[in-house]
């Protein structure tokens, strides 16, 4: 019997607030993996973090057995994905261990951006695409419309699409069944060499770390020797499974099957995504296409803030690495925070995921320092040092030239914001390599920007720009010659070396001028003035000044209510615990973050 | 006997004023005509709370429990609009309830040109003997901005009629950092203040309240917060100009001529000392079991208050009309007490704490906490010597950040 004719191997595509999440918990729920009663709202978003961004970035799994009008029983394997930028492989290696994606479109708002690249990256792995009109009960649906949209844009025929309504959940029936017919089953050979793809990786306590994969030819039992083709790490198999969504042994995973496999890998980045796995016995020929090595583009400083312990961190960054095979980090010293750590990150949404789970889910209070590229820093003797921080960086005679990464971008825009988005590009030093027109209203414009432009702000005022319609993915190229300086700021008179950033010439009395704005705003008011200075060796090239306090009084203290006054002491209080002594200068945490973060005003 | 102060919060206004927050119900809204029955209704209430508060802490205490009042002050709202037969009654009933030492400070907020001198002779026959009148402003663009129904002339009137009907100590209160307020009209707002010759002066900048109308202006955008410097320039100033006058501060925002008009009863929130409020929104502090102290406050809303006090005689046991009820604990009390206490310009005398409290105040802080006090002091923001700790007026300025070492 041919067990792969009742299998389904499918991601959902979205734009972010099409639905996605809400859709895979009707699904959930329809075939009857979970009771309505368990359900948490969006199963498959497992991070509360995820669930308050509403983006997935770490993806889950789920396998859903569902009874077909047909009269027989289907497996569905739901594989999610991620949603942004610097998780663009992670996606594309998702979509590579299956046949079919469902193609949810907002039918109120149409194609978007985002859903156009999700749709190249799932084309590109020759994915049967499945386009569903979603929020179909909302009076200011218009599927007609939306369903031209996407033949023009996206070249599919839509006319059966199925109209539904995850968060009513209307149309579900027929779209479980639209899977069934239009999305084919895999056709792997189970008896032939095996060839499986890990799409996902995680830590657990007990397991090691669990391998999501992808069976395309061969199976793999418990007690073979697998052996992963691009790291050539062996394992002896102690477990493999399937997802439901948490892990269900069983005895065998076949091809054209997905579950998951252990074997006491301590580490993620050891089973890395996009990563073959084959019998050690047996071995196939060739890995599967697509494999990429995780590099991290950004790096960072995370301190213990006041008061945090230096343990704690390095503990909680170390169960964080376990999980993330993109994600290192090594010890490093600042004169202004003490001992901490340089951490290397996919891009700067990838550094704020971090810290913020740093401090949500292991309760910590941490700094981070201006995000960094790495630098080649050519220097007189001729020996190259690579630079991630930029108080390492060479004295001026030391140096002969700094080379800094291009990366090629690729911005998908809709055509009304051309204009302001290439003048962004261009403030941010970008040269524009061409432009094409994907349809009469979307645009696609492909640049090479410095990743030090990337980094900072980029993302932020490109979504700010755009409405939120605008996709970035970018890539490394090459290194090339570039006049940067290293800008320092002051703080009554004493460097705060967390704060050096490395700009380029032309940028540097901008960049200076607008981390002495933000710092003054941020600063708090002290017993005395306090100069804040921007300068490039001993060169001050912008300064602001936070005035000495003045008034900071409750007047009246009446009727003897005095809970809410003391309320609000308390909360002053709190508000000095998240502060930072510089030498006599008071710094709050968030002030690192302030001096980074994307002003539309400016 | 334990002395206690007592505070009765009439919730009744003409008109809620755009930056007031604390609790009230008006006529402008609510019409005359119901808030005159609600009124009757409320000042029953009130005697049945006064009533259940004199079995427990008054006269119809046991004798370890006994407290008689040394200060009694109605607030508001707008206490000038009860009617005298009103008061009398409220009266009454707390002199049923409770002992009133001889010379008890009786206060009495008012607002001009909300009683006449007949009503205010009634009110001081009945015993009022110290009158808050509620200037604000001797300039009447800044009272119209303030959206006070009255102007200077009320008040000078008022304040004329009630030296008439036989009000001895009585207190203005001002307000300054109001926008459209320059520095000249709050000088000839202080001039005309002083020329009236009260016995006490309350001085507030104006502070923007969450839930205010003037707040959701700020928001907006349609109304400005006034500069710290010259916020504090007018503060400065006026009290410059009180002193050479011989007022004496003695509170961040309360200077008096001369020691005999401070007014006692707030001393007592600002010493941590007992006291019990009635009516909604009122709050009490009662010392307990230990010595520690126990906080607990009404509803604020009438309605509400009316149910928990209204009913068959002695059925009502008011419980429905307090909101919270809480238990300090003893760095609670020991918080509470030096941030109340600074709010004075004496300070917190040492000897005394160490009475109340069983230690000294640093030992109940780290070193931390006495070094940046010390720092406050080398600064010029606090005074400390072997017999008390204080504030200065440079530290007065900045005195959340202070207080805020302690909490």
């Amino acid at each position: 019997m041919d067990y792969q004719k009742y299998i389904r191997n499918f991601s959902i595509i979205a734009h972010i607030d099409h639905g996605k999440s809400t859709l895979a918990d009707r699904l959930i729920e329809k075939t009857g993996l979970v009771s309505q009663r368990d359900m948490k709202e969006q199963f498959l978003d497992n991070m509360d973090l995820e669930r308050e961004r509403g983006i997935t970035i770490k993806l889950q799994t789920t396998r859903l057995v569902y009874n077909s009008q047909d009269g027989n029983e289907y497996i569905f394997n739901l594989i999610d994905t991620p949603g942004h930028v610097d998780f663009t492989y992670e996606v594309s290696r998702s979509l590579a261990a299956c046949e079919g994606a469902v193609l949810v479109v907002d039918a109120t708002q149409g194609v978007e951006a985002q859903t156009l690249a999700n749709v190249y990256l799932a084309l590109d792995e020759n994915l049967e695409i499945l386009p569903v009109l979603n929020k179909i009960d909302l009076a200011s649906a218009r599927p007609d419309e939306t369903k031209e949209e996407i033949e023009e844009v996206i070249g599919l025929d839509a006319s059966e699409a199925p109209l539904i309504s995850a968060k009513e959940g209307i149309g579900i029936e027929e779209l479980l069944e639209a899977i069934v017919k239009d999305i084919p089953a895999p056709s792997g050979n189970p008896d032939g060499k095996l060839k499986a793809l890990i799409f996902d990786s995680k830590y657990d306590n007990y397991k090691g770390v669990i391998i999501y994969t992808r069976i395309f030819d061969g199976q793999v039992k418990k007690g073979d020797i697998i052996r992963l083709m691009n790291t050539k790490k062996k394992y002896e198999v102690t477990e493999v499974g399937i997802c439901a969504p948490n892990p269900v042994p069983t005895d065998i995973l076949k091809a054209g099957e997905v579950g998951y496999i252990c074997g006491s890998i301590k580490q993620v980045s050891d089973a890395r995504v996009g990563d073959t796995i084959t019998l050690d016995s047996n071995p196939t020929e060739e890995t599967l296409p697509g494999y990429k090595k995780v590099q991290s583009m950004v790096y960072c400083g995370i301190y213990p803030a006041e008061g945090e312990k230096y343990e704690n961190v390095k503990d909680a960054l170390e169960k964080l690495q376990v999980n993330d095979a993109a994600f290192h980090f090594e010890p490093e010293t600042s004169t202004a925070l003490g001992f901490g750590f340089r951490c290397g990150f996919l891009g700067l949404l990838h550094m704020e995921i971090i810290v913020e789970r740093l401090e949500r889910e292991f309760n910590l209070a941490v700094i981070t320092t201006s995000p960094s590229v790495i630098y080649k820093v050519v220097k007189t003797d001729g020996t190259v040092e690579m630079i991630q921080n930029p108080s390492n960086l060479p004295s001026p005679q030391e140096i002969d030239h700094i080379e800094e990464p291009i990366v090629k971008a690729d911005i998908m825009i809709p055509n009304e914001y051309v204009g302001s988005i290439m003048e962004l590009c261009q403030d941010r030093r970008g040269k524009l390599l061409h432009m094409e027109y994907i349809t009469p209203t979307r645009v696609q414009l492909h640049y090479e920007m410095p990743l030090n432009e990337v980094i900072y702000d980029f993302f932020d005022a490109l979504k700010s720009k755009t409405r939120g319609y605008g996709s970035l993915d970018y890539e490394f190229i090459r290194y090339e010659k570039s006049n940067v300086v290293k800008m320092d700021v002051l703080l009554n008179k004493d460097l705060v070396d967390a704060f050096s950033m490395i700009v380029h010439e032309s940028k540097a009395y901008a960049r200076g001028r607008f981390v002495c704005e933000k710092l003054k705003e941020i600063i708090p008011m002290h017993q005395f003035e306090v100069p804040i200075q921007a300068a490039i060796g001993q060169k001050v090239i912008a300064r602001e000044t936070v005035k000495a306090f003045r008034k900071d009084v409750i007047a009246k203290c009446y009727g003897g209510d005095i809970s809410r006054k003391k309320k609000l002491l308390e909360k002053q209080k709190e508000g000095k615990k998240r502060m930072r002594q510089f030498g006599t200068v008071e710094v709050p945490q968030e002030a690192f973050t302030a001096v980074l973060k994307y002003d539309d005003n400016k | 006997m334990k002395n206690l102060g007592i505070y009765i919060h009439i919730p009744f206004c003409l008109r809620k004023c755009p930056y007031c927050d604390f609790y009230s119900v008006a006529e402008a809204q609510m019409g005359k005509a119901e808030i005159s029955s609600m009124k009757s209704r409320f000042v029953k209430a009130l005697c049945s709370e006064i009533e259940a508060a004199g079995i427990k802490y008054g006269k119809g205490a046991q004798a370890g429990d006994q407290r008689q009042a040394d200060t009694l002050y109605f607030g508001g709202g707008t206490p000038s609009l009860l009617e005298p037969e009103e008061l009398k009654a409220v009266l009454k009933t707390v002199r049923n309830g409770f002992c009133l030492t001889e010379g008890a400070e009786i206060s009495m907020e008012c607002n001009p040109a909300t009683a006449s001198q007949e009503k205010l002779a009634a009110f001081r026959e009945l015993g009022i003997n110290r009158l808050s009148i509620g200037a604000q402003s001797f300039d009447d663009g800044v009272l119209k901005i303030l959206g006070r129904l009255h102007n200077s002339a009320d008040t000078v009137r008022t304040v004329k009629e009630a030296r008439k009907a036989g009000f001895e100590n009585i207190s203005l209160d001002l307000m300054f950092a109001i926008p459209g307020q320059t520095e000249e009209i709050w000088e000839e707002t202080v001039k005309k203040t002083l020329a009236l010759k009260p016995q006490h002066i309350s001085l507030y900048s104006l502070e923007f309240m969450e839930g205010t109308a003037f707040t959701a202006r700020l928001e907006k955008g349609e109304m400005r917060e006034t500069e710290a410097e010259a916020d504090r320039a007018m503060y400065e100033k006026a009290l410059d100009q009180f002193g050479a006058q011989g007022f004496v501060q003695y509170e961040i925002s309360n200077a008096a001529l001369g020691r005999a008009h401070i007014c006692r009863h707030n001393m007592k929130y600002w010493g941590l000392e007992e006291y019990l409020g009635f009516g909604p929104s009122a709050h009490s502090y009662m010392i307990g079991e230990g010595g520690r102290g126990v906080r607990f406050y009404n509803v604020s809303s009438v309605e509400k208050y009316l149910e928990g006090w209204s009913g068959e005689a002695g059925t009502a046991d008011g419980v429905s009309a307090v909101e919270i009820f809480s238990q300090n604990s003893l760095a609670d009390d020991v918080c509470e007490y030096i941030f109340t206490g600074l709010r004075k310009t004496d300070g917190i005398d040492l000897k005394g704490f160490r009475k109340r409290f069983g230690k000294d105040i640093w030992e109940f802080y780290g070193a931390d906490v006495r070094k940046e006090f010390e720092e406050y002091a080398e600064g010029g923001f606090a005074a400390e010597n072997d017999d008390n700790i204080r504030l200065t007026v440079k530290g007065m300025n900045v005195s959340n950040r202070i207080m805020a070492l302690f909490v």
